[in-house]
């Protein structure tokens, strides 16, 4: 059976060797994914805003530098709120800062000055996020200026002592999915394209079972599968993608790649068209991806998009890829049952795929 | 006028194709309809996450009006009051994502003119979601330092806001409008592109070459195919989008204007897809292909944000990208109700439909020829 599984994943692998351009382009597929995450990622960074600041006064150099120096914003000095507006309109930037020339006059004389902010609101996120960044900067340059009259103070305390950046952050999930649309291309396409070549006939007069079939169709498909995702792997590494644990992130890696290979040959015996392989790869990597915490623990997102995530092992990997890679825990179920979830997951997987091969051959 | 009934009937034939088609339908339409629900599923959970507050100043006024201030706050998901073995529970149960804790003497603090200090315990998993909490502090102080009197000496800046647009569009209509042009023109390549395929794969382009039909004939009715099915699929979308409020109906004027801009991000789609098709004459290919163009032109056209925020040299290569230019003519027709810079948008998108033909139709020509 061994021999017959083996024979099975080397012609699978000699056929994505003669057919080098679909292979190159499965292959990179998942790569592809991760170039379009992080121009997502570059896109979610700081507003860019336009910030007209001339001879404002010692105060307004102040806020000058408490905006340029915010977590919120990508200030452009620029001359006049006319080069703000023309900037807003060329997409360059989403808003414009104006500090009056007074400001500090004003301030000083009046105890009250006031900020013109021109908002390009596009939408209600990222409009927001303009609005509640001045409180923020105000804040920081009351702080810094007037100490002693301040209201109210905060104290604010951090849970790690490093804040992960968003693209660090993302990139573990972009591993999960490149495994997951990897496996299901690999395992999918492998086994679709017997019927479309009508080579199932041979396999299924050949004297061997269909278990050899599909445990060889799931070793190739963890072959390429895996070559793929580790091009991946390596250009995250590039981006500083440091792990804290090795053991976890290989078991996880294998785990993940074996679920998704195994539901790509389920997939590929249903629908028996490598066509329909590649949108339906599609189709479920990105709204998992989404998701499954790409941004966040699910838990702090809305709930029927927390139920829908916690039916899917896209989650149950990223959680344990996060620990793997961050060392922090994004779920709160113990890691024994997060590990276990996903463990049933493979083994319902490889169930799966060999019903749905037998259940394809014997309608044949 | 043979060549017309000619045209007419390849128009028609391919159209009845896609639509008989489940396996190319389900190229054309998955990719925008699992980025649609994924939009309708996270949208709720864009302004904000959930949070906890513990207050130890019960009787305090000053204490319970901060306490309604952040319970109402639009910034958060939620805000829910608990004690602070709760919210330590919670915090840990990751159910929520920090807690605002007032203490005890808040309210009597602030009314001897004493600076109460609050405690702001936050997760910060990473800095997208940390951030919006670190932001959104002192905003609700300033909304709490508003609506209640203190006897505070701070000098007063006042931030005069004006916005661009009447009203914030929504998370879904303005990234709805960006899924739209994506459909468009994964419609208009994927049935050029496959329809030019199919005539390789079945083996029919032979019949195609012995009627007497043109390779202009041939290669515009590809194209009116492609152009038909994209506008088709923007039409739908746009209507049911209507229907469920997420966008305005537009006036006369401007939903011309949306049909100029998808008819020629659909000319450009099928230049491209007829191209490919001609190229690869795979379908398989074809579909990786047109599938993963899509997402690049998505994505590099600023996607579900806007190209503003990308550095310089995307914002150059964005420039490029014709659903850019569909993206924002199409936005400020349905999401702002207004016309401005859409003779630019709409010129943009002509020279992207020149292009997409002047790549896709010498390729299908030569196709042909061989």
């Amino acid at each position: 059976m061994l021999l017959a599984a083996y024979r099975v994943m080397k012609n699978e692998l000699l056929l994505n060797l003669v057919r080098p351009l679909s292979s190159v382009l499965t292959i990179l597929v998942p790569i592809n994914f991760l170039i379009l995450f992080v121009l997502f990622a570059i896109g979610g960074a700081k507003v860019p805003v336009g910030l007209v600041a001339g001879q404002t006064g010692a105060y307004g150099s102040q806020l000058t530098s408490a905006i340029e120096h915010s977590i919120t914003y990508r200030a452009q000095t620029i001359n006049s709120p006319v080069s703000g507006t023309a900037l807003i309109q060329a997409h360059h930037t989403v808003a414009t800062i104006q500090i009056p020339h007074s400001f500090t006059s004003q301030l000083s004389t009046n105890n009250h000055a006031s900020v013109h902010l021109t908002i390009n609101n596009l939408n209600s996120d990222f409009a927001n996020d303009i609005r509640r960044g001045m409180p923020l900067v105000l804040y920081q340059f009351d702080a810094a200026n007037f100490p002693g009259k301040i209201p109210v103070t905060y104290r604010e305390v951090d849970t790690y002592p490093k804040t992960v950046t968003f693209l660090s952050f993302l990139s573990v999930s972009i591993q999960t999915v490149a495994l997951l649309i990897g496996g299901l291309l690999f395992g999918g396409r492998g086994t679709a394209r017997e019927w479309e070549k009508g080579t199932i006939k041979e396999l299924m007069l050949a004297p061997i079972s269909p278990w050899s079939v599909v445990m060889g169709k799931l070793a190739a498909g963890m072959v390429s599968g895996m070559v793929s995702a580790m091009l991946v792997f390596i250009v995250l590494l590039f981006f500083g993608v440091r792990p804290v644990a090795w053991g976890e992130l290989t078991g996880v890696f294998l785990v993940t790649l074996f679920v998704f290979v195994s539901l790509g040959v389920a997939i590929g015996s249903l629908v028996k068209s490598q066509f329909i392989v590649i949108p339906l790869s599609f189709a479920l990597g990105l709204p998992l991806f989404f998701l499954s915490g790409a941004f966040g623990p699910i838990a702090w997102s809305t709930p029927v998009a927390a139920d829908i995530a916690s039916v899917f092992p896209v989650l149950y990997a990223n959680v344990i890829f996060q620990h793997a890679i961050e060392g922090y825990w994004t779920m709160s179920l113990p890691p024994a049952i997060i590990w276990g979830i996903l463990l049933i997951w493979a083994a319902a997987a490889l169930v799966i795929s060999s019903i749905a091969y037998r259940r394809a051959v014997i309608s044949h | 006028m043979d060549q017309l009934h000619i045209l007419w009937a390849i128009v028609k034939k391919d159209i009845a194709i896609w639509l008989r088609s489940p396996a190319v339908m389900a190229v054309t339409l998955l990719p925008a309809i699992a980025l649609m629900l994924l939009l309708v599923l996270q949208a709720a959970a864009v302004q904000g996450s959930p949070v906890a507050i513990v207050n130890l100043d019960k009787s305090g006024r000053a204490a319970m009006q901060l306490e309604n201030v952040t319970t109402h706050y639009g910034g958060f998901y939620s805000a829910t009051v608990m004690n602070s073995t709760e919210a330590n529970h919670a915090f840990q149960q990751l159910s929520v994502s920090a807690i605002l804790t007032i203490p005890k003497a808040f309210s009597y603090d602030l009314s001897i003119g004493k600076t109460p200090n609050l405690t702001w315990q936050v997760r910060n998993f990473n800095e997208d979601t940390a951030n919006d909490l670190r932001r959104a502090l002192p905003d609700l102080l300033s909304q709490f330092e508003k609506s209640y009197s203190t006897s505070s000496k701070l000098p007063v800046i006042t931030i005069h806001e004006q916005d661009l647009h009447a009203k914030d569009a929504t998370f879904i209509g303005f990234n709805l409008v960006a899924v739209i042009v994506m459909l468009v023109l994964q419609a208009g390549v994927v049935n050029a592109g496959l329809a030019s395929v199919r005539e390789w794969e079945s083996g029919s382009i032979k019949e195609l070459l012995m009627s007497p039909s043109t390779a202009l004939t041939l290669i515009t009715g590809k194209v009116i195919a492609g152009v038909v099915a994209s506008d088709a699929v923007a039409m739908i979308a746009m209507g049911l989008a209507m229907i469920a409020g997420i966008i305005a109906v537009p006036s006369i004027t401007l939903a011309l204007w949306a049909l100029l801009l998808t008819t020629l991000a659909g000319v450009f789609g099928a230049g491209i897809g007829v191209f490919l098709g001609t190229v690869f004459r795979n379908m398989e290919r074809v579909s990786v292909l047109s599938v993963m163009l899509s997402f690049y032109l998505f994505f590099l056209a600023g996607g579900i944000t806007d190209i503003a925020y990308f550095p310089g040299w995307l914002q150059t290569i964005a420039s490029f990208v014709p659903n850019s230019y569909a993206m924002d003519g199409l936005r400020s027709a349905l999401l702002y109700g207004s016309a401005v810079g859409m003779g630019t948008d709409a010129l943009a998108l002509l020279l992207a439909a020149v292009v997409g033909l002047v790549i896709g139709v010498p390729a299908l020509r030569r196709g042909l020829s061989h």
